[in-house]
């Protein structure tokens, strides 16, 4: 960060940019072609990509460093609620949990290749492979029967989630 | 029969066929060909399609919508010499650079002199950024604190483009510093960020990059995929990468607050855009704004998107728009893109290497925000390498990180180059 910083605080001091950047048109000559014609050009140039570059990382690396913390934070606090919770279930013996097979069932219907959709059915089945281990491939998703929600409805969803 | 034929020839001298140059004609050719895009290849068509009309109003003869002289400081009566010769404004030299008549922009403006006002004051970029704000979900950064710095990297192309345009110099582009750094943050990938930069730094060139910028963004799965599976093997592309942790609201809502006081306090250039991105996602991630939130994401949303899209190309006039800048624009723009897109997957490479194989490189790409679509392409590309791969949360890290990136490196280049 320093260095950065001080890589054009030192431009700066030079006044290297600001005399670059002073040249105008009213003589008649273009502004780059005066600009490229001060010696300190090509440095300053190099200076303004390179701290650029720095300062940019540095301080998204600041960033990580405080969402870090912050995420090992809210991670303790989270692990701490659990165990506890975990205790008090286990105080009072609950019955084992059921797990129902789900089974998914294939029509013939239309195929429908709306990104969104498949992203959102991707995901699903891809927390479920990692709850269970095992590996599972999309081949082919295709709607079942008629359809659930109206085009409109659909029209509204595919709008309001859209990102810009 | 003679009142008849004067009222005729009146009507053909006050027409715009009268004052229609060849000039005239390209630009609005030109309307039509982003009309084309924007409609039939929809390439960012909620943008296109109004800097497209603009272009084509703007274009048409003695329509008086927009003039382009009122926004150059140099016509600017007060900098006449009879005036300064007055002793009227000791300061010219000080404020020539950067000063303009408003009073006349109000006084003797069009419509879209008087709506490009909201672009030249930069009141509309960070409204934009209020509306990605609230649509956008930080969560999966929160998660994965290490995309920032894929978001970082892919900034590179930023910089690179920016030496580029330098260098080009050589061959008779005849960019200035300003003009240069506003070409380079095409490669930011965000086009609010990139008309932000240059209605600042170099606005007569605002038409040519904000074309090539929303140009290059609908282009992202094209330009992007192959400098992807050429930077990255195969075995890599098929990384399967761990579920991202579940994210608390508390965090999601420190989050938007501690990154605007860090930014705000390291960089305060950057401050009107990260800031209005980072109240957008408060108003939303607090869950107490429903109302705002609606109106951020929608209305105002598309009220300024309007706005800022006809405005922008408005500023494509002939004079600005016909030159061999424009090429150069548009060139340097896909450098910037793939040096960027390169960056990113470059970097991923080593965090691929560095966490133990655990990361897959392909997310890398997607720090040349663009969102959400560079991470689709992420999650395309790793899907077609691995089937059962899924990578769009992880991809959208570094994507939202870009977007932070990419407003961080604006802010850097107007501290440097602004004054």
């Amino acid at each position: 960060m320093n260095f950065a910083l001080s890589l054009l605080s030192e431009a700066a001091k030079q006044g290297v940019i600001d005399r670059l950047q002073a040249f105008t048109d009213s003589e008649g000559q273009s502004i780059a072609s005066q600009q490229m014609a001060d010696p300190d050009y090509w440095g300053s140039v190099g200076i303004i990509a390179l701290a650029g570059i720095l300062v940019v990382f540095l301080i998204l690396a600041i960033l990580i460093f405080f969402f870090w913390l912050m995420g090992t934070i809210f991670k303790a606090v989270d692990n701490k609620k659990k165990s506890k919770a975990a205790e008090k279930a286990s105080a009072v013996p609950a019955p084992a949990p059921v797990v129902e097979a789900a089974e998914v069932t294939e029509d013939s219907g239309n195929t429908d290749s709306d990104e969104e959709i498949m992203a959102v059915i991707a995901a699903a089945v891809a927390a479920y492979s990692e709850q269970d281990g095992k590996e599972y491939r999309i081949l082919d998703v295709q709607r079942s029967g008629a359809r659930t929600r109206s085009a409109w409805g659909l029209a509204g969803i595919s709008d309001s989630t859209r990102p810009f | 029969m003679e009142i008849l034929s004067d009222t005729i020839g009146g009507l053909i001298s006050t027409s715009g066929f009268s004052g229609m140059g060849i000039t005239n004609i390209i630009m609005i050719l030109l309307s039509f060909v982003l009309f084309y895009l924007a409609i039939v290849k929809k390439y960012e068509p909620l943008l296109m399609l109004p800097i497209a009309f603009g272009m084509l109003m703007t274009n048409l003869p003695f329509t008086e919508l927009y003039h382009a002289e009122l926004w150059n400081p140099a016509t600017n009566p007060y900098f006449a010499p009879e005036y300064i010769e007055q002793g009227a404004n000791v300061l010219v030299s000080f404020t020539k650079e950067t000063s303009l008549d408003y009073g006349r922009v109000l006084h003797d403006g069009g419509l879209l002199d008087l709506l490009y006002l909201g672009v030249k004051l930069q009141i509309f970029p960070p409204l934009i950024f209020l509306g990605i704000g609230s649509m956008t979900d930080f969560g999966p950064l929160i998660a994965n604190p290490k995309s920032f710095l894929l978001g970082a990297a892919a900034q590179g192309g930023i910089f690179f483009t920016f030496i580029g345009a330098c260098v080009l110099n050589f061959l008779g582009a005849d960019f200035s510093l300003k003009e240069a750094a506003s070409i380079a943050i095409i490669g930011g990938a965000d086009g609010p960020t990139a008309i932000y930069l240059t209605s600042k730094l170099a606005p007569q060139l605002l038409g040519s990059i904000a074309v090539a910028a929303y140009s290059y963004m609908a282009l992202v799965p094209v330009i992007q995929p192959p400098i992807m599976k050429l930077l990255t093997t195969e075995k890599e592309r098929s990384v399967k990468m761990g579920q991202l942790r579940e994210v608390s609201q508390v965090e999601k809502v420190v989050f938007p607050i501690a990154v605007t006081v860090i930014v705000s306090l390291i960089v305060p250039s950057a401050a009107s855009l990260v800031g209005m991105l980072m109240l957008g996602n408060l108003l939303k991630e607090s869950g107490v704004c429903d109302r705002l939130v609606k109106t951020a994401q929608n209305e105002l949303m598309n009220i300024v998107t309007i706005f800022l899209g006809v405005t922008v190309g408005a500023t494509a006039v002939a004079d600005n728009f016909l030159s061999w800048k424009t090429l150069f624009i548009i060139a340097l723009g896909l450098i910037a893109f793939c040096i960027g897109t390169a960056c990113g997957v470059l970097l991923g490479k080593l965090m691929y290497l560095i966490s133990g194989r655990k990361i897959n490189p392909l997310i890398g790409s997607a720090g040349v925000s663009a969102v959400p679509m560079a991470a689709r392409v992420s999650q395309k590309v790793g899907q077609e390498t691995n089937p059962s791969n899924f990578l769009l949360m992880h991809a959208m890290g570094p994507n939202v990180a870009g977007v932070i990136g990419s407003a961080v490196a604006a802010g850097v280049l107007l501290s440097v180059l602004g004054g």
